[in-house]
């Protein structure tokens, strides 16, 4: 079982609740996902318009709840979110994502490790959204998050785990959960990330914006099995050479 | 009064508490309150806290609600 702060997952699948095309499906992916932690981001209420409610289906289906505090620019912006967020949700959970350029949505490590150091002072469980950097990472652990989150490559991109190598490194190092997210777009991302050992990782473009959302949340839920399965199973050590898997003997001979 | 909701100014009555305000706006209800949080000044009060907020001219106030997101 998988433990960040004070919660167990049996899933080591987290899915986000952005992009679906209606509440109805996002529902029935999450739940045909698996995940037990879901991300949801906050928003200015405009009393002009009609609310949505999202957020019903997913307390009904006692799902974890993960706001993110997307929007904010900076340190200070990020802690009053965390700080909306854990009165209008009722979590101490929070993901710091503090990206203040919109074309790469890339996150600020120097507001982050600041959010990140107040709001664990103040008892959140906190989850930062930061690049793949091991040093950072490091840095964080110190302030005291309860998991990191590098991504694979730029949120809603699809491009996989482009950070592959330093991700390995921050497994290597890491004492709390790594949490992989952004940029999963395949489930074969999903299962090589498990494999490399990621104590979990978060999907939400990928699964949201599939032809069939419903689909291919099965196809990421088993893919995060397969690729756990694989890392405690062990992967065999690679090599440029052939090994043989057969005899040789040559028995066809003479 | 005048006060600000999200910066959308708005004329109200005096000696308005900020839970008669929102019941105004019809933000009492169990649904449309789910996910929702508030600050005035800046300063988060927690829903507890709604009947005791006495709102005076020119309170800014910020209200956010849960959304999706990744």
């Amino acid at each position: 079982m998988l433990k960040i702060a004070d919660k167990t997952f049996a899933s080591r699948l987290f899915t986000g609740t952005g992009k679906f095309s209606n509440s109805l499906v996002m529902t029935e992916a999450i739940l045909a996902s698996g995940s037990e932690l879901v991300t949801m981001a906050l928003k200015r209420v405009d009393l002009n318009e009609q609310q949505d409610n999202i957020l019903g289906p997913l307390i009904e289906n006692n799902l974890n709840l993960l706001p993110n505090t997307s929007g904010a620019r900076n340190a200070d912006e990020a802690i009053y979110a965390a700080q909306l967020a854990r009165e209008a949700l009722g979590t101490h959970f929070v993901k710091i994502e503090i990206h203040p350029d919109p074309k790469y949505l890339l996150p600020d490590p120097i507001e982050t490790l600041k959010a990140c150091e107040t709001l664990s002072k103040m008892g959140f469980a906190v989850l930062p959204y930061i690049h793949a950097d091991p040093v950072l990472c490091k840095r964080l652990e110190e302030v005291g998050v309860a998991a990191v989150m590098p991504l694979g490559s730029p949120i809603g991109s699809n491009l996989g785990l482009r950070t592959k190598e330093f991700i390995q490194i921050i497994i290597e190092q890491s004492s709390v959960p790594v949490v992989v997210d952004a940029g999963i777009g395949s489930p074969s991302d999903a299962a090589l990330a498990m494999e490399i050992g990621a104590d979990a990782v978060l999907v939400n473009s990928a699964i949201a914006v599939a032809r069939d959302p419903v689909e291919m949340a099965i196809a990421f839920k088993e893919a995060v099995i397969a690729g756990r399965r694989a890392y405690t199973a062990g992967l065999g050590a690679r090599s440029l050479q052939a090994k043989a898997s057969s005899p040789l003997t040559a028995f066809l001979d003479d | 009064m005048q006060i600000t909701i999200n910066n959308q100014l708005m004329e109200v009555e005096a000696d308005l508490s900020l839970e008669t305000l929102l019941g105004q706006l019809g933000l009492l209800a169990e649904e449309s309150s789910q996910g929702v949080a508030l600050a005035v000044n800046r300063k988060i009060i927690s829903r507890s806290q709604w009947v005791f907020c006495q709102l005076n001219h020119g309170d800014e106030i910020t209200l956010i609600k849960a959304t999706a997101g990744g």
